[in-house]
Parts: structure tokens; C-alpha cells; sequence
């Protein structure tokens, strides 16, 4: 196989969304539709007292859980069905949809929305708003027993032993936070009945999981619901479940009113109450012999998972099997526990708990290189992964693994031993290299028991082949990637292959998109489909090729003790960041970015390359920009100009390198690109800016005042510095 | 379009409706529309009648005189950035403020009727001394800027008044030193900032002003201060920096909010004044030409 498919070509979708000609779900009329708008909890944890419910004007409709039809349920099928869609009588979060107000004008429905929500009497509790007070329980527990949604454990070697006989231990502790999505496009579904069907279009990544979720609400056979993804502007993970929750509300109302029903959030509506991405503590200690080896790691993750369970025990078992980052040490205890809060639930976000684990790993590395008075890079050298190594999970990594090359190319590139020489201690420059991985697909079994893809290829009368798949243009260029894929193999222009078709009622559910999954199997589902029509285009008529997942047989997976293959691949990157601290106002400048990366092979370099830089400044944001602060159940920061995301200003452009690594069960080689491209930024950053204060560095984001409070009141020689620019006053200037 | 969203002929026109209906002024509508705005699909919720002045001739001109530069209220960043006479520290301050498309309808004028404590360009009005022209249906004044805010979106501004323009005296800024500290490096509000501008006159300071943005209900400034640091060389500057530094302390109070923190913006403002008394000042009264003006840090 050589790499010609990596060639970059005119992504399909790239001129009519650039000239904003692409039809968003906003940009549709439905004629005779009617405006739903979510009557939201005001108390962040309580019991309804009373509705209070005001009168509706004729033509007006409020949907409560008393309108779940009979034989359905009021909740929100993901994986638990812990989630309601609209709450009884507990409200356990500020903002939770207690209703839905339907009507035909939008300035009546915003007046009847702030008298339903002002009408509300509630019993107030004292609620737990981070992971410390849950914890705890404060308040008392607002699940189960102890607040915890999972509690896990996974451990390889003889931890115990291994740190009863250890020479020294060295202990840290990690802090994450909370991150938006920001994309572009707010939550946004158009729900109606056609031929009697329940149907719903929709901004969302798994059209699938929206099908199961209504089905369940409603009661109905998964076929009686038919959901068509609309094109999506941007999804991060967050219109992997969350489209759920408004899908069912719209689902309920429909049973009521039977019009087509458009449920569009505001941005400050979106930014308030969709998921989050889960904060993380992470408690280290590390086991060390009388020559310095590591020989025991024992972790302690707890992610706060918000009001209902989601995804978070999934996100748990993908942080905690990120925690030791890409090294082998040979005792590993892990201990991960998901902990419900009074705050919006937390969920899917690129890189589903890895990001947490991966920084916590790199800055413990960087930080016991410190105190073992080593540079990191040697010490995390000792310990790579390697074809062969096995994981902490006790499985094995199947393939070859290029850290070592990867990482020679970016020190050198970078100039990386110079500059962290020369920059020294606490001179207000640093820089910073991280090492990481990602699992291409599902944790564990998740392919081959739960999701268990299919697709389908259609000949189709005209001779062209038309893809049937569930997967779906999100903005990370998978109308292109799956095209080139299939025109590939049957050699023919990959603008001929024909991939419009995102309705469940007329493709196979090849699975959601998400989990850096959707190249890596079903790109790869549908090179092995390709291959059944090769040579048979000019045969008449009109056929179709399936293929359904087979899950390799060298992989396996003990889902009940944590053992085995936790992923079938995984992509590796090194990221080096370079930066300077403003010794006035403690604010960031991020002079370099050098990246490099195997994801097996690319399939479309210029949708990579939109991958790598795009998930470089989000986890730039994510590292020193974009903070979400609690204040009793709320965030302050609800509008965008509080909420910063980066601009094109913020950051300088980012260079990459591949590195060509076919793998053998993905497409023409390839693996995921979607998320690994945003895991190791947060720590490279860190590390840089750890080495421009000589202070550790405990938690992202990395804001202008954590700095500050960092070199407050220390002998760092950072306090007596000032960069190179201020030491002479600049030349009288004009504005540019 | 509605009947409460008026549409002057003349600035005449505009104050009739202002003084008879209380109409709120509108142009760029960046502060007022996004401060009243709806959920998609609906009208902004307004008390009192719109009156459009962005349109009108009266309002839009920059002119100079031989003192003076006269900034009409409906002028906008772009254009005021762009005219030759502009002071640098405020065309450095325009180019620091929001975004290209927002400096491109936002207006000075409703800047300063909007009153806030973390406006950027009001910060560097009050170092450069500037006037604010009010007008009414039988009577114009012109009022110190600091006189006319008096707290966080409170004026003096008559019911019968509007903004008319802005006047800042000429030659202010043979000396300057602006800072603001924003939430990022482009659009972005400021969790403080510092301006500062003056008159030389040899190694001595004719003339200061200094305004600290952001870290107190209105602008700070202090004519106590400034009225000491005129005539000083950059030794009586070396020896007055304690007291300078600490008398500027005093009169700042910032706040925690969704921005920053009050530590944070106390910290930051006391090294703006260090990096001003210890460095920028010295080196501008001891230097060449090429040393009198500086600017936040290249982005």
C-alpha cells in the first residue's frame, strides 16, 4: 500500500459552507411550524412545591411529564436511564427542564417562559456544586448512597508490594475543569409526523442514539422513530447525547400537538445548560527504588459527572486507562470514581477522559523529573511503551510504536534541548514537550458487543455507488474521508461516490460518531464493502454490499474486571509548546507549537491537517483560556464574551509532521485523528509554564491569575524578571 | 419598522424627540441592543422609544482645530482611528478594542453614555482631559468627562440631553503608556487597564495624565497625584514612586466577577503604575524622541 489516498484534496462540503450557502437547520422553513421553548429549574437542587401553573393562551401548550404517553417512559435512554426528561418532583441542577412551552410567537412564548419559571415554588436543599462537596455529600447524597455513579478499579503487577518495598514516594495532585463545546451551531431539532411516523431533523453526531432515546421516551419499536441528521455545525461530543435530551422533550410534545415543533437553543441558553466536559482531581503517588526507578504507580481519579450518570463511566474508564500516559512501569493500581454534583451533567467532549488522565500523567512525569533533578524528557524516555509492552489494563500493545522517532523529530525541530537550557529557571520562557496516546474506537468490548456496525453499500441504477452509513459530517471531514476511501478501491473519482443519505429509517446503524472511531472501523467496514463491488459497477440494476464489524480475534476484553485489549489501536502524538509569561500582568504568549503524530495513515492530509491545528487551539483554550467558575449551581461565566474561546489572534500557527504507520485493520492503514490531535496540549503548555515560573503547576486552566497566584510572595526568580521587551521603552508608535 | 424606532432628519430633530419622548439614542447599537436583546426570533425589550443618530452629518464628523480635535458622539472607531490628528495612545487604544467589525459601527459617544468602568477607549478619554459636548432643543455645555460619569452606567446626562461630541486637547501625548489586560488578545473586555499621557517640557513633566480602567466604580484619576509629578525630573519621579504607587492603590477598588479576580487586577494595576513610574516615565523625560511613546507588547 503506498500513501496516495493521504493526498489532500477539495473537501465536498468545503465551498458551500465557506460561501454560507449550507442550509442549517435554522435556515429551513417548515411551514405551519410551531416555537418550543424549555421551561427550566430555578433552584439548583430542591423538591417542586408547586407549579403554580399559569393559564396558556389558546394556542399555546405546555408539555410536562404528566404527558409521557403510557407505555413510555420519562427519561433519557443513553446508557443509564437515570437522566429524566423533565423533572417530577427532585430538581437536581440550576437549569434542569421541568417543561416545554409550544406555541406559534416567539416574543409570547419568551413572556409565558419567565412567568412558568417565576411561578415555581420550590423546597430548596443545600446542594454539592464541585467534586469535593459531593464527595463529601453534602447536603446529603443525590445519588445513591455515596454520590458515586461508578467506582473502579484496575491495577496491574503487585502495587501493594511494590510500594511496601519502595525506597521513596513522591505524591501530587491534578485539577481540571469544566470546558465548553462552543460549536458553532447551537443545539437545534425540528420535530414532526410524516406518514404517521414520529420524525425528528436534527443537529447531532449519532442520529442512532437520538432514534433509541424517543423510541424509549414514546414507548415505540426503534423503527416507528425516524431521525435525519441535518447538517451539523460542529459537535465536539456535544450532540453526541445531548440532542437526546431535547429530542425527547419535542418527542412528548408531539404526542400532544400535531404540528412540526422547532426547538432551537439560544447561545446563552446552550452555552448555560448543555454537558460539559467533566473536571478532574487526580491523586498520584509514585513508587520508586533506591536507584530512582519508577516501579510503582497508584492513581486516584475522581471526574465530576454533574446530575445523571451519561457517559461517565465510559469517560471514567477511558481517563483512568490514560493515567499512565504512554509509559510501562510494572505495578499500577488505578482507582477511578465518577461523582455526581448539582451542576448541568457532564459528558462526551473530544477526547472522553483522556485529556484529564494525560495531563495529570505528563506533569507528574515533569514533575518527579524535577525532583529527581532529571529533564523530563529523559526520564520519560526510560519508561515508553513499546510494540509488545503490556498496557495497565494487562492487554498488549499490538503495534509498532514510533514515540522515540516521533520525539527526536520534534526536539530537534523545536530546538527544544537549546532553548530549555538556555531559558533556565523561572526567566519568564519555557518550554514544554508531552507524550500521549489515543484509543482508536470504543473502550473495551464496546465494538463488538454494543455497537456492532454495519454499512451498507448501494449500486445504484446509474452506476455509482452510494454509501449507507450512520456516520455524519460534523466538520471533520468525513463526507470527504469515507468517499475517498470507497472510490479507492473501486477506482473511480471519489466526487462520483455518492454520500447524502442520513436518515435511520434508510441506513444501517453503523454506530454514533464519535470515539475517533468513524475512519478508523468504518472507514475500514467500508473498504471491506468496497471490495465485494469491485469489478461489479457495470452489472445492471440496482444492488447493494454489506459488511458488519469483526472485532480482530488477537483483541480481548474482561469487562467486568477492567483486563484486557482496553482498545484495538492507538494513535500517538508528541507536542511540544513553547511560551512566553508577561512579568506585568502574568499573561501567556505561545511563541511555538510543533506537533507530530502516527495515526496509522491519513486519509485526507488536508482534513488532518484541519484536525491538528483546530484541536491544538482548543486545547490551548482549554490549557489557558476558557474557565467556567461555579457559584452556587451556576456558572458566572454565561455569555461569550465571559467565556473566551480562542480567536485567530491568540495563538501562532501550529506545524505538524505524520507519521506514516499503516495499521492493519483500518482504512488503507489509518487510524483516529479526531481527539488524540487535542490530548497533549493542556500538558505540554503546562510544562512550558512551569519552567517560565519554576513553580509547579497543579491545574488548567492556566489563567493569568492562577499564574499570578502562583508567584505570589515566592524568592521565584520570575518576580524580579522582565522580558527582553520591556526592558527598553519602545519607539513613539502610530496604530497600524 | 416600528413606530417607537424613530428616524431623524437632523440632529434638531433628534433632540425634539429626545426632550419630547425620552427617546434613547441609537446607532452602532453594540452595547444597547446586546445589553436588551431577546432569544433569536424577538425584538429587543426597551422601556423608551429608539432615536437612530448614526445616520446624521452633525454627529459623525472628525475635525481639528488648532487645539483641539472635535470627535462627533456618532463617530465611529474605525474612522476615528484612521484620521491624522488622532492622539497615538488612543488610535493604539482603538486598535486594542473589540473586534474589527464592532470598531466599525461601535461609536465613541455611546461608549461614554453606556458609562461603563471597563470601557477601553472612555479609560484613555480621561487621561487625554477630554470634554464631552451635550447638547438639548435650547442649549449646548461642555463637561469634564469624569464629571459627567459619576458610577457604573450612571451619567449626568440630561433627560433632554444627548452626547453631541468629544473634544480633547492637542499635543497631550508627547508622552504615553497604554495597557490594557484583556480576557484574551483580540475582542475581548478588559479586566483592567492603564493609560497614561503627558506634556514634556526638556528632562521635566509639563504635564500628566493617568487613568486606571476597570478596578473602581468609574475610571480612576487623581488630580492630587498628577498636580505633583508636574514639573518633576525623572530623580523627583524616583523619589515620589513609593507615594505615587501607593496613592494610586488607595483610590483603586476592584472587584471579583466572571473576569477576574480582585487580587489579580490589585496585583496587575500596582506593576502598570511600577513598570509607568519606574521605567516608561524615567526613560521618556531622558530620552530621545524615539523613547516618548510605548504601547502594550507587540501581539
Amino acid at each position: 500500500m503506498d500513501n496516495a489516498i493521504s493526498r489532500e484534496v477539495e473537501r465536498v462540503d468545503a465551498r458551500a459552507k465557506a460561501r454560507g450557502e449550507t442550509a442549517y437547520l435554522a435556515d429551513r422553513g417548515f411551514e405551519n411550524r410551531l416555537y418550543a421553548r424549555v421551561v427550566r429549574a430555578r433552584v439548583p437542587r430542591g423538591t417542586i412545591v408547586n407549579r403554580n401553573t399559569p393559564a396558556l393562551p389558546p394556542g399555546y401548550h405546555y408539555i410536562t411529564a404528566a404527558d409521557v404517553p403510557t407505555g413510555g417512559k420519562n427519561c433519557v435512554r443513553m446508557i443509564k436511564d437515570d437522566w429524566l426528561v423533565f423533572a417530577e418532583a427532585e430538581v437536581r441542577y440550576y437549569g434542569e427542564p421541568i417543561g416545554l412551552l409550544v406555541g406559534p410567537d416567539r416574543q409570547a412564548l419568551a413572556g409565558l417562559l419567565e412567568q412558568f419559571e417565576a411561578a415555581v415554588e420550590y423546597r430548596e436543599q443545600e446542594a454539592a456544586v464541585n467534586l469535593e462537596e459531593a464527595l463529601r455529600c453534602k447536603g446529603g447524597p443525590i445519588h445513591g448512597e455515596d454520590n458515586l455513579f461508578a467506582d473502579l478499579h484496575t491495577s496491574k503487577g503487585d502495587p501493594e508490594r511494590a510500594f511496601a518495598e519502595a525506597a521513596r514516594v513522591i505524591e501530587r495532585e491534578f485539577h481540571t475543569g469544566h470546558q465548553e463545546h462552543v460549536y458553532i451551531e447551537p443545539q437545534a431539532l425540528v420535530g414532526t409526523r410524516e406518514d404517521g411516523k414520529v420524525t425528528i431533523y436534527i443537529s447531532t453526531q449519532c442520529p442512532f442514539y437520538v432514534r433509541k432515546a424517543v423510541a424509549t421516551t414514546l414507548g415505540l419499536a426503534a423503527e416507528d422513530v425516524v431521525i435525519e441528521q441535518t447538517p451539523t455545525g460542529g459537535g465536539f461530543g456535544g450532540k453526541e447525547h445531548y440532542p437526546d435530551v431535547l429530542a425527547t422533550a419535542v418527542a412528548i410534545a408531539l404526542t400532544k400537538i400535531d404540528r412540526p415543533i422547532e426547538l432551537i437553543l439560544d447561545r446563552m441558553e446552550d452555552l448555560e445548560f448543555t454537558s460539559k466536559r467533566h473536571p478532574s482531581r487526580v491523586r498520584y503517588r509514585v513508587g520508586l527504588d533506591e536507584a530512582d526507578n519508577i516501579v510503582a504507580l497508584d492513581v486516584d481519579m475522581v471526574l465530576e459527572a454533574g446530575a445523571y450518570e451519561s457517559s461517565s463511566r465510559v469517560v471514567l474508564q477511558r481517563g483512568m486507562f490514560s493515567s499512565n500516559s504512554v509509559y510501562e512501569f510494572p505495578n499500577v493500581h488505578v482507582h477511578g470514581r465518577a461523582v455526581a454534583t448539582n451542576n448541568v451533567p457532564a459528558d462526551a467532549f473530544r477526547g472522553f477522559g483522556a485529556p484529564q488522565g494525560l495531563f495529570a500523567a505528563e506533569m507528574l512525569m515533569s514533575q518527579v523529573a524535577r525532583e529527581l533533578g532529571v529533564e523530563d524528557v529523559e526520564l520519560k524516555q526510560r519508561y515508553l511503551l513499546r510494540q509488545g509492552s503490556t498496557t495497565l489494563t494487562n492487554g498488549r500493545i499490538h503495534e509498532e510504536v514510533k514515540l522515540q522517532e516521533m520525539l527526536e523529530h520534534i526536539l530537534n525541530e523545536s530546538d527544544y534541548r537549546r532553548k530549555r537550557r538556555e531559558y533556565g529557571a523561572g526567566n519568564g520562557r519555557g518550554i514544554g514537550i508531552s507524550l500521549f496516546k489515543h484509543g482508536s474506537a470504543f473502550t473495551g468490548n464496546g465494538e463488538p458487543e454494543i455497537i456492532k456496525g454495519r454499512v451498507r453499500i448501494r449500486k445504484r441504477a446509474d452506476g455509482r455507488p452510494e454509501l449507507l452509513v450512520a456516520n455524519v459530517e460534523i466538520g471533520q471531514g468525513v463526507l470527504t474521508t469515507f468517499r475517498k476511501i470507497v472510490a479507492r478501491v473501486l477506482d473511480i473519482p471519489y466526487t462520483d461516490v455518492v454520500y447524502n443519505n442520513h436518515n435511520t429509517a434508510q441506513v444501517p446503524d453503523s454506530g454514533p460518531t464519535c470515539a475517533s472511531r468513524s475512519v478508523a472501523i468504518v472507514g475500514y467496514l467500508l473498504q471491506q464493502a468496497a471490495e465485494k463491488l469491485k469489478g461489479r459497477l457495470q452489472e445492471p440494476g440496482e444492488f447493494e454490499v454489506e459488511q458488519g464489524y469483526e472485532h480482530p480475534a488477537h483483541l480481548h476484553w474482561d469487562a467486568e474486571t477492567l483486563t484486557g485489549d482496553a482498545y484495538p489501536a492507538y494513535s500517538w502524538g508528541v507536542n511540544c509548546v513553547e511560551v512566553e509569561v508577561d512579568p506585568l500582568t502574568y499573561e501567556v504568549t505561545v511563541t511555538g507549537v510543533w506537533t507530530a503524530y502516527d495515526i496509522g495513515r491519513a486519509i485526507d492530509e488536508g482534513v488532518v491537517r484541519g484536525q491538528i491545528v483546530g484541536g491544538a487551539i482548543q486545547g490551548l483554550g482549554y490549557a489557558g483560556l476558557e474557565k467556567l467558575q461555579n457559584s452556587g449551581g451556576r456558572f458566572l461565566q454565561h455569555t461569550m464574551a465571559d467565556y473566551c474561546i480562542p480567536t485567530s489572534l491568540d495563538f501562532p500557527n501550529v506545524r505538524y509532521t505524520l507519521f506514516d504507520n499503516p495499521y492493519q485493520y483500518g482504512p488503507f492503514g489509518a487510524k483516529g485523528a479526531g481527539e488524540v490531535v487535542f490530548d497533549g496540549i493542556a500538558p505540554a503548555f503546562g510544562a512550558a509554564v512551569q519552567q517560565a515560573l519554576d513553580r509547579e503547576v497543579a491545574h488548567v486552566p492556566l489563567t493569568p491569575e492562577y499564574i499570578s497566584e502562583l508567584t505570589d510572595g515566592t524568592d521565584s526568580a520570575f518576580h524580579a524578571q522582565r522580558p527582553a521587551r520591556t526592558a527598553d521603552a519602545e519607539p513613539a508608535t502610530t496604530a497600524p | 419598522m416600528r413606530r417607537d424606532w424613530i428616524h431623524p432628519r437632523n440632529l434638531q430633530e433628534a433632540l425634539a424627540v429626545r426632550a419630547e419622548r425620552g427617546a434613547v439614542p441609537l446607532s452602532g447599537a453594540t452595547d444597547l441592543l446586546v445589553r436588551h436583546r431577546g432569544v433569536a426570533g424577538t425584538f429587543p425589550t426597551l422601556d423608551a422609544p429608539i432615536v437612530w443618530i448614526g445616520h446624521l452629518e452633525e454627529l459623525t464628523a472628525v475635525t481639528a482645530g488648532a487645539h483641539e480635535l472635535r470627535i462627533g458622539a456618532a463617530a465611529v472607531y474605525t474612522d476615528i482611528a484612521a484620521h491624522p490628528r488622532t492622539p497615538a495612545i488612543l488610535r493604539q487604544t482603538i486598535a486594542e478594542l473589540a473586534a474589527p467589525a464592532i470598531r466599525n459601527v461601535a461609536t465613541v459617544g455611546g461608549n461614554i453614555g453606556n458609562a461603563s468602568p471597563a470601557a477601553d477607549a472612555v479609560c484613555t478619554l480621561y487621561a487625554l482631559d477630554a470634554e464631552v459636548e451635550l447638547a438639548s432643543v435650547t442649549a449646548s455645555r461642555r463637561v469634564a468627562i469624569a464629571e459627567l460619569i459619576t458610577g457604573p452606567g450612571r451619567t449626568t446626562i440630561g433627560d433632554d440631553e444627548l452626547i453631541t461630541a468629544v473634544y480633547l486637547p492637542l499635543g497631550q501625548d508627547e508622552f504615553w503608556f497604554y495597557r490594557k489586560v484583556g480576557t484574551r488578545r483580540a475582542n475581548a473586555l478588559s479586566k483592567l487597564a492603564l493609560a497614561a499621557c503627558g506634556r514634556l517640557d526638556g528632562r521635566r513633566l509639563a504635564d500628566i495624565g493617568v487613568a486606571l480602567g476597570a478596578v473602581a466604580p468609574t475610571v480612576v484619576r487623581s488630580g492630587d497625584l498628577e498636580r505633583r509629578m508636574r514639573g518633576a525630573a525623572p530623580e523627583d519621579i524616583a523619589a515620589m514612586r513609593n507615594e505615587l504607587i501607593s496613592g494610586y492603590l488607595a483610590l483603586v477598588n476592584p472587584i471579583d466577577d466572571q473576569r477576574s479576580t480582585r487580587r489579580y487586577r490589585l496585583r496587575v494595576t500596582e506593576n502598570l503604575l511600577t513598570e509607568l513610574f519606574d521605567r516608561r516615565l524615567p526613560f521618556s523625560l531622558e530620552g530621545s524622541a524615539e523613547h516618548r511613546g510605548s504601547r502594550s507588547p507587540q501581539r
